[in-house]
């Protein structure tokens, strides 16, 4: 260390650093929202591919209305989201606190988080061979969802690891001497340390596999996810690139602020009382 | 999250009738049980259904009008025009066992009959009454039958491709129908920097060798089934022209070759030619036209196959009655309103035109189209998507993107 | 990888009681959820790699795999140029994760050791969360028609002398594709990273600046190394998936900016799965190389997987 920081680091003390950050983030929130809410604006506009937002027409939202064929591929997205998002929560926790007391976390660790590096369609190109050309296998939602699992488990896990990683095994020791059985400690000591972490895992997995394109391509057979019916809209002949924005604006309109209320209650106004 | 599906349905139930919103409430319930099944299928009545896969290109805008027509009721899953993903989908998805008709470009016959997949034509079967009547050079064409002549498909609809351009940029005359050269997209100082071109390899490259050819004088032995060789000619000439300026992007979908033109990013597009109808209708009318060429057009077609699984369906009536409405005036008149697509039998949709009291001016329309189509055949056209050498083509395809 | 294959039960059970206790008490001991797990995993995950490394020497022929053992495959990924997409891919994602990193860290260390009210904490994750559920084409497509020539942008871009009058803009290049995959994978690292930096007990924060240390001495050494494995897991999120894009060189790059998912699924168009396979061979032992070194460099510079061991007493 430094023998005379206040003296060579002078730099650090500077005021505007917080700023810095600060500005870094509503600067990135800008960028992240400014095309959403364009995107809004265009799904009333006439001529939505244009760029230019007038004359405002809603015959968008009537012809979303008419067609029936995107309910299908949300219901499958949505429930497919689900699934992944229990599953993984499930076992990333067990996972999570099972691999730091084996004798090396790290090669399991690189082995679980594998996936992470594969690019999407490279695995999924991987399972296809695999259970289509060699095991001959009728794919479907099942394959979907074991190459979902595998793109989301990772980032579950990982999430799950940050909170193990730091937990203080002497808290589940001393509840052993106590007299506490396995599941009261995980309930009574772990679970409430580690729930953000399962929160954030069931979060992942489900948003992860909500808008999981890439495997989903190779591995689907014949079922169709929301993202697969946006991307077969998008190069169809009929364009249906406004029934897209239309969607995602009703999408947005729904999750903007379910979630901004979700989150004011689980981080606001649970930790009041 | 269940709250997401629940507040969207709440939110569409204020706009209509209750009892389609409880319809699809409950099919959502029912989703996780069916996921397999396309949507539709869920709330779909009655024997007489056919149920289709494939280019979205060969769908009708509103099906119930043939429902109305025939009495059948089609529920068509579209797909992209990637042959890779439609053979995938057939072969290795076993998509037949759930699927009467497969509507795609002319080619797969070719793969997919000799190894048993499709079914063959039955042109003896009663519900085809057209069958007779249709010109050989459609119902004989390549785009239905194999090398060996055997009947795989019913023709549906076909063009010539060429490309989209700003008549006002080249400095023509938005009504002149002169012959354009394909150079105004390949080596047109004019157009430098101002050409979308379509990164689809099986589409893009037959067009740059039959220009390449005409340029050269050096003919290839199969413009649309390029030996390794010749690709990689053909390549040699793009990457020097990408080099040299010549594309200022290369378009992958249908959506953004109508937005380049609308948002005038670009003068000069091989695109298809619906996207310049579409482009018209928002900037008006004759802004964009569609090429006629010198050297040539992109031919294709799209035919209709049977699944071997559809022989022993009960609804094989009904697949037929479908196979015979592609061949009829309805259906023909409706896909060259909408898209300016021909097909076999235009007669028959000018007479259907007639009857059902359509404007003059769409009628004159329709027999428009079949003198456009006429007049384009009448040119060295290329055709396939499913060459030979597709390995080769499509490894040299990506020396022109790497380059 | 295939070093990394474990050997669950005798990872699970320490060796020094297995030469101890009867072979039952050790079957006892072995976490059989865990190791029924990483079977499976094992079968999911790694069995279809080695599977695409044995494909890699087939070859296609018009649209049907030839399964004849041969390099030609090899030999034509890289007569084509198609290894340089993968080194254009890392390229790219190891720049869009460096710029993702220092920018996440930074708005990360205000929002959670600067000022910001629970409510701003609260609205400012939600807000990183909500995009992940929106269709990334369809917000893509958006910057295309915002960024083109003649988009709404341009006037204020040529105002602040980004662009020059008259140019064809900032759409179509290396440069667009950059600032689309920025954009939509900052959620991506934002989260973990902030995660990790919340956590950092505040109380070690003030005794740092209590004994002296500078704010950089108690970034350094302090808040970094206590937010490690969560800045690890925010750069392997944002690398993973920086690799796979897709969607954003597509669309912005104009077809110039050819990335491994966009050559992927061009050889996919004509069934060349061999092609697929070797692709993906390569890219694994790219990154096999890298990882090994990373491990290299970091048992150099003290224990890695000490972050990831618990306190035991």
């Amino acid at each position: 260390m430094n023998q005379h920081p206040r003296v060579h680091q002078r730099w650090s003390y500077w005021k505007g650093w917080p700023l810095l950050g600060k500005s870094v983030g509503a600067l990135m929130l800008l960028l992240i929202y400014f095309p959403l809410f364009w995107l809004a604006l265009m799904s009333i506009s006439e001529r939505p591919l244009s760029g230019i937002p007038f004359p405002l027409s809603l015959e968008h939202y009537a012809a979303l209305w008419q067609d029936t064929r995107w309910i299908g591929p949300f219901g499958a997205s949505l429930a497919m989201a689900l699934l992944i998002g229990v599953l993984c929560a499930v076992c990333a926790t067990y996972v999570g606190r099972a691999l730091p007391l084996t004798r090396r976390p790290g090669r399991l660790m690189l082995l679980l988080v594998l996936p992470l590096f594969i690019p999407g369609m490279s695995m999924g190109a991987a399972l296809f061979i695999l259970t289509r050309t060699v095991l001959g296998l009728k794919l479907g939602f099942w394959s979907i969802a074991v190459g979902h699992f595998i793109w989301a488990f990772p980032f579950a896990l990982l999430i799950i690891m940050v909170l193990t990683t730091r937990f203080d095994h002497r808290l589940i020791e001393a509840g052993a001497d106590l007299g506490a059985s396995k599941w009261q400690i995980f309930r009574d000591i772990e679970l409430p340390l580690l729930r953000p972490g399962i929160v954030g895992a069931t979060l992942f997995g489900f948003l992860l596999s909500f808008n999981e394109m890439l495997r989903t391509l190779f591995l689907r057979g014949t079922t169709e996810t929301m993202p697969v019916w946006n991307w077969i809209m998008a190069s169809s002949q009929q364009s249906q690139v406004p029934i897209i924005f239309a969607l995602t604006t009703l999408v947005l309109l729904v999750t903007l602020p379910l979630f901004l209320g979700l989150f004011w209650i689980l981080f606001v106004r649970l930790e009041r009382q | 999250m269940k709250e997401t599906s629940v507040s969207q349905l709440q939110l569409l139930r204020s706009r209509r009738d209750f009892l389609r919103s409880a319809a699809l409430g409950a099919s959502a319930l029912a989703l996780p049980l069916a996921l397999d099944l396309p949507a539709s299928r869920l709330w779909a009545a009655g024997p007489a259904t056919v149920r289709g896969y494939g280019v979205t290109t060969s769908q009708l805008k509103d099906w119930s009008v043939m429902a109305q027509s025939i009495g059948v009721q089609m529920e068509f899953t579209g797909t992209g025009n990637d042959v890779g993903v439609f053979l995938r989908d057939v072969v290795a998805a076993g998509l037949g066992d759930q699927t009467d008709i497969f509507v795609f470009e002319a080619g797969t016959q070719d793969i997919l009959g000799p190894r048993g997949t499709y079914l063959p034509i039955d042109t003896q079967h009663p519900a085809l009454t057209l069958w007779e009547r249709t010109p050989d050079e459609w119902k004989h064409s390549r785009v239905v039958q194999d090398a060996e002549g055997n009947q795989w498909g019913v023709p549906v609809i076909g063009n010539a491709d060429s490309f989209g351009y700003f008549p006002e940029k080249l400095g023509l005359d938005p009504d002149s129908e002169e012959e354009l050269s394909w150079s105004l997209v390949f080596d047109d100082p004019r157009t430098r920097g101002r050409v979308s071109f379509d990164r689809t390899w099986g589409y893009s490259l037959p067009m740059a060798a039959l220009y390449l050819q005409s340029k050269t004088g050096k003919p290839f032995s199969n413009c649309a089934d390029l030996e390794p060789e010749e690709t990689r000619q053909v390549v040699d000439f793009l990457i020097e022209r990408k080099r040299a300026g010549q594309f200022r992007t290369l378009h992958t979908s249908f959506e953004e070759q109508i937005q380049l033109l609308s948002n005038r990013e670009v003068d000069v597009i091989n695109c298809w030619e619906p996207a310049v109808r579409e482009v018209n209708l928002k900037l008006g009318k004759d802004a964009t036209r569609y090429a006629y060429t010198q050297e040539g057009y992109y031919k294709w077609g799209h035919g209709a196959y049977l699944p071997v699984q559809a022989g022993d369906r009960d609804n094989l009536d009904a697949i037929y009655k479908v196979l015979n409405y592609y061949l009829g005036g309805e259906y023909r008149a409706l896909q060259a309103r909408d898209r300016g697509y021909a097909g076999p039998n235009m007669d028959l949709a000018v007479a259907y035109a007639r009857e059902n009291d359509w404007s003059a001016e769409d009628i004159a329309a329709l027999e428009e189209t079949e003198r456009k189509i006429a007049r384009k055949f009448s040119k060295p056209l290329v055709s396939t998507t499913t060459p030979s050498n597709a390995d080769s083509m499509e490894e040299q395809w990506q020396r022109f993107l790497n380059a | 990888m295939s070093t990394s294959i474990p050997d669950t039960q005798a990872q699970v059970a320490p060796s020094s009681l297995a030469a101890k206790t009867p072979w039952r008490a050790l079957l006892g001991r072995v976490d059989w959820p865990l190791a029924l797990f990483l079977a499976a995993w094992f079968l999911a995950v790694v069995v279809p790699l080695l599977g695409v490394v044995v494909y890699s020497f087939f070859e296609t022929k018009s649209f049907f795999t030839v399964y004849t053992p041969s390099l030609n495959t090899w030999a034509s990924i890289f007569d084509s140029g198609r290894f340089e997409v993968i080194l254009r891919t890392l390229r790219i994602a190891f720049t869009v994760t460096a710029v993702e990193l220092v920018l996440a860290f930074a708005f990360s260390l205000w929002l959670a050791k600067g000022h910001a009210s629970r409510t701003v904490k609260a609205m400012t994750l939600a807000l990183m969360t909500v995009p992940f559920f929106l269709d990334l084409s369809s917000r893509t497509i958006i910057w295309r028609a915002l960024l083109g020539e003649n988009g709404p942008l341009i006037p204020l871009f040529i105002g602040i002398g980004l662009v020059e009058p008259g140019s064809a803009g900032i759409l179509y290049s290396e440069w667009a594709v950059h600032f689309g995959m920025v954009i939509a994978l900052f959620p991506t690292m934002m989260l973990p990273v902030y995660i990790a930096i919340s956590l950092v007990d505040d109380a070690l924060i003030d005794a740092s600046n209590d004994l002296g240390a500078s704010p950089w001495q108690t970034l350094t050494g302090v808040i970094i190394p206590l937010s490690l494995p969560g800045v690890i897991a925010g750069v392997l999120f944002t690398l993973g998936s920086a690799m796979a894009a897709w969607v954003e060189p597509s669309m912005l790059g104009g077809g110039f900016v050819n990335l491994l998912s966009n050559s992927i699924e061009s050889a996919y168009s004509a069934l060349r799965y061999p092609v697929l396979a070797a692709l993906t061979t390569l890219i694994m032992l790219i990154l096999g190389v890298l990882v090994l070194a990373f491990v290299l460099i970091g048992r150099r510079f003290g224990d890695l997987s000490s972050s990831f061991r618990i306190l035991r007493s």
